[in-house]
């Protein structure tokens, strides 16, 4: 039976392992692993404690995540948060960062970020943002995530948030088929200069 | 706190490099260009040293506005 809930402190481990599978379908351009030059399996425990904060409004917090279990057994989780209800959730994400890192490393995954400036696309106030989506692989095909967009879609209902951003990489066709087949449009495209044919694209659903 | 008010604008002024940047308690991220995760990171860094504070991820996790940024540097050097 699939059930949907919103995620508790018990479920950061499971958490970070959703954050790092993420970021790891293969068209990533910037991600995690490249920010910190670790290995996922090393970034497990530092993302584990970070996310185990109470500040919501951000992905790196197990407050804004909904999962998806298969009878009972957390399977797959999306974050889901209104932009700015809690302050900028760049900002958010990068104190989250500072309390997984020390300040050396922090800054040094920062400077990755900044030579892939031209992929940036910013998220709207007021906008609900999904972010981190991901199943774990021995449940896929079961039709978890669109139980979760559902869910995702009610909480945007919710909030008032009148419409949901998510931000996919261009070279991510299937993500992107995927999420125009739930109704979300292609609005803007932004280009990387270092991977060509691919960049960030942000789709949006008006709800 | 007018003096911290002061001091911190010349902070914002440094990081942004835009000597025009004015700020007030109310001032977000949506009101300054390019105050985006990496620069934020630099401002913290340069609030720091220009009051002789520490600021740690938790502490950066409860601002929303400049309002909170004062507020905090002002418990921050009664500690």
């Amino acid at each position: 039976m699939i059930t949907v809930r919103k995620a508790e402190k018990t479920d950061c481990h499971f958490l970070a392992r959703i954050i790092l599978l993420a970021e790891s379908t293969g068209f990533e351009i910037t991600s995690y692993t490249g920010m910190f030059g670790k290995t996922t399996e090393e970034l497990v425990p530092s993302f584990e404690k970070m996310i185990d904060n109470d500040t919501d409004g951000h992905p790196l917090t197990y407050k804004s995540y909904l999962i998806a279990c298969v009878d009972g057994i957390p399977a797959s989780a999306i974050s889901v948060y209104k932009e700015g209800e809690f302050g900028d959730s760049n900002h958010l994400m990068t104190g989250a960062l500072m309390t997984g890192f020390d300040r050396k490393s922090v800054a040094l995954a920062f400077g990755f970020l900044k030579n892939h400036g031209d992929i940036t696309i910013q998220k709207t106030p007021g906008t609900l943002q999904i972010d981190c989506v991901a199943t774990m692989p021995e449940y896929r095909g079961k039709g978890l995530l669109k139980e979760l967009m559902k869910a995702a879609e009610q909480r945007g209902k919710e909030l008032n948030t009148g419409e949901i951003q998510i931000q996919v990489w261009k070279k991510n066709e299937g993500a992107v088929a995927a999420y125009e087949k739930a109704g979300y449009k292609i609005v803007k495209e932004m280009m990387s200069a270092v991977d060509e044919g691919n960049g960030k694209i942000l789709m949006i659903k008006n709800i | 706190m007018d003096q911290h008010h002061e001091k911190l604008t010349q902070v914002f002024r440094n990081v942004f490099k835009n000597d025009s940047i004015e700020i007030t308690r109310t001032t977000t991220a949506a009101d300054i260009d390019q105050w985006d995760s990496i620069t934020h990171l630099d401002l913290i860094t340069a609030t720091e040293e220009a009051f002789h504070i520490e600021i740690t991820g938790f502490d950066v996790m409860g601002l929303k506005n400049v309002g909170d940024l004062l507020d905090l540097i002002q418990r921050k050097l009664e500690d």
